[in-house]
């Protein structure tokens, strides 16, 4: 069982990659920046950053995803996501959610052991800007997906939707990095 | 002669104390990879500096702010973080009319809270001699708009410079 999730794991890191790098290749709309911009050829070792400047919500509220890859995972180090939404809010009472994966693997956000953050409601006509911390250890993240995490390249996404708000403008960023476990 | 003069220093010090912590007080730390700034019990509006000693090829600027509001005496106002670097590229993108960005929020205490990033590479190219080798200074500024008055607020800046 292990054995065959493990293959999966790695088939589905595989897919990953070569969409990240297919994401990559595209050339990025004038409004999303990055640290390694588009082609990026030679992603970086420790950090990655990310930002959507001009973004219109889609259908459901939905922000498009933001990606960002680094080099590859390393042993006893953790990655470090940190994650901005903000965006102008029509329609008041809907929950904002952010959530980040890692080579298509939800990462967890401690609430009650799902993979979302769950924000505060925002009102009506307001400005609302969320903000949320993930973190994984690669090493406990390859355990459990062998072939994904170590040796791999990194690519992070990272997904927010303000409930039943599509049209909104949003804009959005992250930045990830790797850290040694000591 | 000495036995005159200080009893006249000891109540001036005194005195001097007592002023400074009737104001807002801040405390900054510079440093090689990290620099840190805070203010603690600002009345009305604020701006807090963090320097790094000088920008590097192939980093990037990584920003940690917070900022909070106690006893605001109206609600819809737009706490936010105004954040720049070397006074040129503004990190934190404006909400739409407010020049900020900002959450708004309802009566009493309120939190924005934030991590920006600026690649130093892309902001040296786009300001050539401003950024590398130079001194990395982060200003982060606030004035809670509409907010009727508030008791006090908190900042704080965190400014690492990493590697990519």
């Amino acid at each position: 069982m292990r054995t065959h999730f493990g293959k999966h794991a790695r088939r589905l890191s595989s897919a990953v990659t070569f969409v990240g790098l297919l994401t990559a290749a595209v050339p990025a709309s004038a409004v999303v920046q990055s640290t390694c911009p588009a082609p990026c050829t030679k992603p970086p070792k420790t950090t990655i950053s990310v930002r959507e400047t001009a973004g219109v919500l889609g259908g459901g509220g939905v922000m498009p995803p933001l990606s960002g890859t680094l080099a590859k995972g390393s042993s006893r180090t953790q990655l470090r996501i940190e994650t901005i939404f903000e965006w102008f809010s029509l329609v008041g009472g809907g929950t904002a959610t952010v959530h980040a994966a890692v080579n298509g693997i939800p990462v967890q956000s401690g609430i009650f052991g799902g993979t979302q953050w769950e924000t505060e409601r925002c009102a009506a006509s307001a400005f609302c800007l969320r903000t949320a911390s993930f973190w994984l250890d690669l090493d406990a993240a390859e355990a459990a997906n062998p072939g994904t995490f170590l040796g791999q390249p990194l690519t992070i996404t990272v997904e927010g939707q303000s409930l039943g708000q599509p049209g909104d403008s949003y804009t959005a960023s992250f930045t990830a990095d790797v850290v040694k476990k000591k | 002669m000495n036995i005159s003069v200080r009893p006249r220093a000891i109540v001036l010090s005194v005195g001097l104390l007592l002023l400074s912590a009737s104001l807002a007080s801040a405390d900054v730390s510079p440093g090689k990879n990290v620099a840190l700034a805070s203010i603690n019990q600002f009345a009305d509006s604020y701006t807090i500096q963090a320097t790094i000693l000088k920008g590097k090829k192939n980093h990037v600027l990584i920003i940690n702010s917070e900022a909070n509001v106690f006893g605001a005496q109206a609600g819809g106002y737009c706490l936010g973080a105004n954040l720049t670097v070397n006074g040129i590229v503004q990190l934190a993108q404006p909400t739409v009319g407010q020049g900020v960005a900002c959450t708004q929020c309802n009566f009493n205490s309120c939190t924005v809270h934030g991590t920006y990033w600026l690649d130093i590479d892309a902001a040296e190219a786009a300001n050539p001699g401003v950024f590398y080798n130079v001194p990395i200074t982060v200003s982060h500024s606030g004035t809670p708009n509409n907010v009727g008055g508030i008791s006090f607020g908190n900042a704080v800046l965190t400014a690492t410079l990493q590697k990519k």
